[in-house]
């Protein structure tokens, strides 16, 4: 691999493939894909070992690690299951949005309700405000010292897991200037967690809708200012993005891996399949691509250690790599042959699981118009 | 309750080993790694102390080349403190066994009241496994060998250990000495948090310079002592093969057995 790993990079990444060697058997992924969850106990071994606050900072409890590492962390991760990956992700990006315009009571706060091993969400979406998160309709109302939250979010992942969220709510009609972002514990009733969606990829992570319901929460749970929501939301999904690319360069490390093994092994016309000209060509575009999606993602990591926002090189990257695991996935499945569709064999399921890639934490499409507008005001006079 | 883990880094075991000329492990040329049967130890010393609070010490005898890896190991699983012991005492340096046990009590004793010292029922590159068993001997405590399961009940200590007709189970009288088999329990993995403040904590140095647990007559004995073993690797065999060309299988298998038969293989 073309990245230089450092050799404490080295000694993390044994640490997390003993985890997942020992975690994340193949038997368990697959019974956890067929039953499209996964039990909670199933995540204390990843609480134990600090998996879902490796970049947090050490004074609010996790282990300070860089982006970059974390990175590097999760992409072998992903590699076993990134439906798993995901869980854990999503609880350190809901942390991350509170570091972004919260006070450091409010993250450590946040931080010691998920430290012993608690999940947390991000709530955003809504029916009706996906791509478009700037129509959302649930509403946050000032009562005194008291904010009363009311309104539906739906596709959040660790939805019924989690004891902590991120919401983004309607604070005035202002438009996009009309959102704010809340802490809401669990704990304040009058949260109810829908039902699981049943979904072709990723089945091992828990998505459901969410309902508030007059939740009541203290005023001092709003993150930043009111009408500063939507900005929390984005700075959030620009983190986001680069961690579900992350994911994403381990599925196709995995394609690649199963591909090239099964290649070898494979014999037709008397000799192994890897031999022929045809295979070959897919093997070679699949590990070049991984690599350049390996690399893409390290430099986002790196700018983002830096303190760099990636508005465009996040959104850039997201594409490119969510992009390029659907062609390795569908190739791994085609030098597979017949085998490739068997849900006896591995590759199926990483064909299934990378495609939600391209549609959360923004479309494919809709970053494509962040690339844009972020040109547009680079090249502007 | 506050436990004392004596560890050994060791060569990796995936490594070739490098001789110096007096045919001993140059742990310098290592890469070295926590005794995997240690692991047992401080697992086993965290366990009783999850349940009875107190700290574990971790503390291992040698050069900073193999003990610090081993000693930071031991903080990423959780220890609280580690020492790393050194001693001028030890003539025949790290191949003298018998004055490391002395001096692996003194360090002991100096560093403090323990309610148990456990070790490893052996290290990987050396597996006589007989530190334990000098310790208890130079501190004059009971000793239990070989243990593989460890508990509290009824605010006791008890142990159970393996023999050929069966186990034997009994209490454990604080302060003891235990060694632990692999199979006592399953090591815990550090985690990323511990890990990270391991590899900056201090280790804490500790330099034996007078042996006060034995009788200065007898550690003159010991440290006397030769090296009971010389280490070399073993002679690489020349690799034959020989091709037979038979035209039909019957006498190919039948050629195939006498060769066999003839090299003592079947």
């Amino acid at each position: 691999m073309a990245l230089q790993y450092t050799d404490e990079q080295k000694d993390f990444l044994k640490m997390v493939t003993e985890f997942a060697d020992e975690t994340l058997t193949p038997s368990v992924v697959k019974a956890c894909d067929e039953a499209g969850s996964c039990p909670e106990e199933l995540f204390k071994p990843a609480f134990d070992m600090g998996l879902h606050m490796l970049e947090i900072p050490e004074k609010f409890g996790g282990a300070g690690l860089s982006y970059e590492t974390t990175a590097m962390i999760f992409e072998k991760l992903a590699s076993y299951d990134p439906g798993y990956a995901i869980t854990l992700v999503s609880t350190f990006v809901a942390l991350r949005s509170v570091m972004i315009a919260g006070t450091d009571e409010q993250v450590q706060h946040f931080a010691d309700i998920i430290a012993p091993g608690k999940f947390a969400a991000f709530a955003l979406s809504e029916p009706d405000a996906g791509t478009d998160a700037g129509s959302v309709k649930a509403t946050a109302t000032r009562e005194g010292d008291y904010y009363i939250l009311n309104g539906d979010k739906t596709f959040i992942t660790n939805g019924s897991l989690a004891d902590v969220f991120v919401g983004i709510f309607r604070t005035t009609d202002d438009g996009n200037k009309g959102l704010s972002a809340f802490i809401v514990e669990k704990s304040r009733g009058g949260i109810t967690a829908g039902k699981h969606e049943d979904k072709m990829g990723l089945r091992l992570s828990n998505t459901t809708d969410v309902a508030f319901d007059h939740v009541k929460v203290p005023a001092a749970n709003r993150i930043g200012d009111e009408g500063h929501g939507l900005k929390v939301a984005l700075n959030s999904l620009n983190l986001s993005r680069a961690f579900v690319a992350t994911l994403a360069v381990g599925i196709m490390q995995r394609a690649l891996d199963e591909s090239v093994k099964y290649a070898r092994l494979r014999q037709q016309f008397n000799r192994p399949i890897i031999k022929f000209e045809a295979v070959q060509e897919m093997l070679a575009d699949m590990a070049t691509q991984t690599e350049a999606a390996r690399l893409m993602v390290n430099n986002t990591m790196k700018m983002m250690d830096a303190g760099s926002l990636v508005r465009k090189e996040g959104a850039m990257t997201k594409l490119f790599v969510t992009d390029a695991v659907q062609k390795a996935t569908s190739d791994a499945v085609q030098i597979f042959g017949g085998y490739g569709v068997s849900k006896d064999y591995p590759v199926e399921k990483l064909m299934r699981d990378c495609k939600v890639f391209q549609i959360f934490e923004g479309t494919n499409q809709i970053q494509r118009v962040t690339i844009a507008n972020e040109l547009n005001h680079e090249y502007r006079d | 309750m506050d436990i004392l883990v004596l560890i050994k880094g060791v060569i990796v075991p995936t490594q070739k080993p490098a001789f110096d000329e007096k045919g001993q492990l140059t742990a310098e040329t290592s890469t070295a790694i926590l005794n995997p049967y240690d692991k047992n130890a401080i697992e086993a010393a965290l366990q009783l102390v999850d349940d009875h609070n107190g700290d574990v010490t971790v503390a291992s005898y040698g050069v900073a080349t193999t003990t610090e890896p081993a000693l930071r190991a031991g903080l990423a699983l959780g220890a609280t403190k580690a020492v790393a012991i050194d001693s001028p005492l030890v003539a025949t340096d790290k191949d003298n066994d018998s004055a490391i046990g002395v001096v692996l009590a003194e360090a002991a004793r100096k560093l403090g009241q323990f309610d148990l010292i456990l070790t490893g029922s052996q290290a990987l590159d050396m597996p006589q496994g007989y530190v334990g068993a000098l310790v208890a001997n130079s501190l004059n405590l009971p000793y239990f060998d070989n243990v593989n399961a460890l508990a509290t009940v009824d605010d006791e200590l008890v142990y159970t250990t393996l023999w050929e007709k069966g186990t034997i189970t009994g209490k454990v009288q604080e302060p003891a000495v235990i060694s632990v088999t692999d199979s006592i329990n399953k090591p815990r993995l550090p985690s990323f948090k511990t890990k990270m403040m391991a590899k900056r904590a201090e280790l804490e140095q500790l330099t034996i310079d007078s042996i006060t647990v034995i009788d200065q007559s007898a550690w003159d004995d010991l440290n006397k002592q030769a090296p009971t073993s010389r280490l070399a690797p073993l002679p690489v065999q020349k690799k034959k093969s020989v091709v037979y060309q038979l035209a039909d299988d019957e006498a190919a298998v039948t050629k195939l057995i006498t060769t066999l038969k003839a090299q003592s293989i079947l």
